[in-house]
């Protein structure tokens, strides 16, 4: 009876095996059913990016007949996927930005999508994602290999206040460093904590001497720090530095701040508890839950005069160079440049659309402002944050020591120089 | 004392492992035996530990940016750059102050409380609630800590209530100290639970016989608690050192709490300067330095295992 029982099980197992294998032969032999996008996305389902994403995949796999595997695993869940995507397991597209564009080309996982550019935008009367999408947030997704992915969300530093409570900043904001440091003196003199600052980040604390180093000299200021020592000598540097030095002994920020833990800082600001709060573009959507009734979040570029360079970052998806459905991951590229999912990037998602002709959020509308009129744009960072031994285990740390005001302009380019030749030397 | 214990016949040293002369061949046919359970597992274990471990040494030779990428060969340069490179060599000593400082509290907290709790009614439940750090999310933690230790939080409002000024609890010369005393919390309950479970199987009659002669608290766990516990307390060591030498999760708790960006020098472990070495956000990963650092824990570790196992190495005490 046994014996039966194995041998009946044995058998079925042997005919489910046969008919799944059957059923993949079928599928090989069918080109129709072969048409698969996958994505892994690193925002979490909950998330509205992830809401717009996944609508747009269901109206592409629709319209287009490809069956669209979609993946929300969080920021962290992305962790292996580098492993995966170079093992030719990967997604064909995946979340990509301004930032982390060099990681994807130096371990060439990043298909070049510069094809995508002369890709007609469904129903957008014939105009191409190229014509659509600014160039300086093209810049901000290329390389020197190209176009490294498609931008659907525009990202940038200001510096943000609440235009409710300070409307003359919206109406007046400081147009100089000088005027800037008058709004300071006058909050402070008022008994108001001029800036919030969460001081246990040291990316957000670099934005002050990022700011003030490249919006006034342009692209390529910051980075040239870490290419030659003699960069370090050009008088822009140690004005930048001067202006930190200046932020540090004015005591601008509230007490404290470099033991601030993230994100308590950005919330006081919002709740009113101090005037202003450098940050980055996402600030408004990150500080939702805590923004009250009537607060009018705008923001102004930080006031340092020389070229006016504005930040232009980018976030999109990027083409698996190893991926297996290429093309219908570009198709998909510019299937989702559409107005309606731009739009939904605005008023859902609280960011700014890559695209310069769907408006964002009044809360973000000076950022996209000034990106619009911007005579130059430099990238996150200027790119530095690419090089980790020099940006985190020498730029920022000596940033932060010179914003807590523990050395001042001066030591700030002496040290900065002996050490990043250190730090080039054993790179070489 | 000992000599009462002694001859009261309650405890004897003796070497229990047999000498490895006296140890019989085994029988050719369990050899065979033998062969077959074992082979399994040495394959594995050759091919997911040992040729991995091999791979990240060449690794650790090499620039690479990880699959895909070009590895280029760097011979000892990345070894040359890290004892060069002032955050690793900062990482590294805050390592050893960790795993040191840390180890100290954590040990002297748990024998604390084998003195305190052994006769203590209730002890199942202090073990428990002691334990609880242990399993609670490191996310949790970072969110507590802000909480706790920001300028305007609970410790600095009570500290305010007394008149002192708020401390920057968080701040680069005080993050360490912070962090030491969030590893000490964190970890003891797990050593606490080790050596009370060593404890319980220790017979009640020998304490009895113990306070019969007079004995003090100290003396009880001086002369009966620590040596019959010896052995779990040696390989509770040996834990310790492994998994203070890799401390991470509770350093971004307390510093980033998860934001983007990198912790302050001040509170770097190597194991947080590993990771930021070789993640993809925020700049090309820099796979040979990271393998680089693991080579050089790896060694470490090695290095201070066999000190604690020389260290700990004693007689084995058992019941007769």
């Amino acid at each position: 009876m046994k014996k039966q029982t194995v041998r009946v099980l044995t058998a079925v197992v042997l005919a489910g095996a046969l008919a799944t294998g059957a059923s993949a032969c079928g599928q090989k032999n069918n080109p129709a059913a072969e048409r698969t996008l996958s994505y892994r996305s690193i925002w979490s389902a909950d998330e509205p990016q992830a809401k717009i994403l996944k609508s747009a995949l269901d109206d592409f796999a629709q319209q287009e007949g490809v069956k669209v595997d979609v993946k929300f695993v969080g920021r962290t869940g992305g962790d292996a996927l580098t492993t995966e995507m170079a093992a030719g397991k990967g997604p064909d597209l995946f979340d990509a930005g301004s930032d982390n564009l060099p990681a994807w080309r130096a371990q060439n996982l990043a298909a070049p999508v510069d094809d995508v550019l002369k890709m007609p935008v469904p129903g957008e009367n014939g105009k191409t994602v190229g014509d659509l999408v600014p160039e300086a947030l093209q810049k901000a997704a290329s390389d020197d290999k190209g176009l490294g992915f498609v931008p659907h969300t525009a990202i940038s530093t200001a510096v943000w206040f609440d235009a409710a409570k300070h409307p003359e900043l919206l109406s007046s904001p400081p147009k100089t460093w000088d005027e800037f440091i008058s709004y300071l003196d006058k909050a402070k003199a008022a008994g108001r904590t001029p800036i919030c600052q969460d001081g246990t980040v040291p990316f957000y604390n670099v934005y002050w001497l990022y700011s003030a180093l490249v919006n006034a000299g342009g692209a390529q200021s910051l980075l040239d720090l870490q290419k030659t020592s003699d960069a370090w000598d050009k008088p822009e540097v140690k004005a930048a530095a001067g202006k930190v030095e200046q932020l540090a002994k004015g005591g601008y920020f509230q007490p404290n701040f470099i033991a601030t833990k993230y994100p308590a800082a950005q919330n006081d600001w919002i709740k009113g508890k101090c005037d202003l709060n450098i940050n980055g573009s996402w600030l408004a959507s990150e500080v939702a839950s805590a923004t009250p009734s009537g607060a009018q979040i705008r923001s102004f570029q930080l006031p340092v005069g020389g070229k006016e360079s504005v930040e232009a970052g980018a976030l999109g998806l990027g083409v698996n160079a190893k991926g297996k459905n290429a093309e219908d991951a570009k198709k998909f590229l510019a299937f989702f440049e559409q107005s309606k999912y731009q739009k939904r990037i605005a008023e859902e998602g609280k960011n700014i659309p890559a695209r310069s002709d769907v408006p964002a959020p009044e809360a973000l509308s000076d950022v996209q402002k000034a990106l619009a009129g911007a005579k130059d744009v430099h990238l996150t960072y200027d790119t530095a944050a690419g090089n980790k031994a020099w940006w985190n285990d020498m730029f920022l740390p000596l940033d932060d020591q010179l914003l807590q005001g523990r050395i001042g302009a001066d030591q700030f380019v002496q040290q900065g120089k002996q050490k990043s030749a250190q730090i080039m030397a054993g790179q070489k | 004392m000992t000599s009462r214990l002694a001859s009261a016949g309650a405890v004897r040293p003796s070497r229990t492992a047999p000498a490895a002369a006296e140890r019989k061949p085994l029988l050719p046919s369990r050899e065979k035996v033998f062969w077959a359970f074992l082979g399994p597992a040495l394959v594995l274990y050759t091919l997911l530990f040992v040729v991995p471990s091999f791979f990240g040494v060449w690794v650790s030779l090499t620039k690479w940016a990880g699959p895909g990428s070009d590895m280029t060969w760097r011979g000892l340069q990345n070894y040359v750059s890290l004892l060069g490179n002032e955050a690793f060599l900062r990482s590294f000593a805050n390592t050893l102050v960790l795993a040191v400082v840390s180890g100290t509290l954590v040990f002297g907290v748990t024998f604390l409380s084998m003195v305190v709790l052994r006769q203590l009614k209730g002890r199942a439940f202090i073990r428990s609630v002691v334990f609880l750090p242990v399993i609670i999310s490191p996310i949790a933690v970072g969110a507590a800590i802000g909480f706790l230790l920001n300028p305007d939080g609970v410790a600095n409002r009570i500290l305010g209530f007394f008149g002192i000024a708020p401390i920057g609890f968080l701040g680069p010369d005080t993050v360490f100290a912070c962090i030491i005393g969030g590893v000490v919390w964190s970890s003891t309950g797990l050593y606490i639970a080790l050596m009370l479970s060593a404890m319980d199987a220790i017979p009640e009659d020998l304490y009895e016989a113990a306070l019969l002669t007079g004995a003090s608290k100290w003396q009880q766990f001086r002369f009966i608690t620590l040596p019959l516990s010896w052995d779990v307390f040696a390989v509770a060591s040996v834990l310790w050192v492994v998994n203070s030498l890799k401390t991470f999760e509770i350093v971004i708790a307390f510093t980033t709490g998860g934001a983007v960006g990198v912790p302050p020098l001040q509170a770097r472990t190597v194991a947080v300067q590993q990771y930021n070495s070789v993640v993809v956000s925020g700049g090309v990963p820099d796979l040979g330095a990271g393998a680089a650092m693991g080579v050089i824990v790896t060694v470490l570790t090695i290095i201070l295992i066999v000190l604690v196992r020389r260290i700990t190495a004693r007689e084995q005490v058992e019941l007769s």
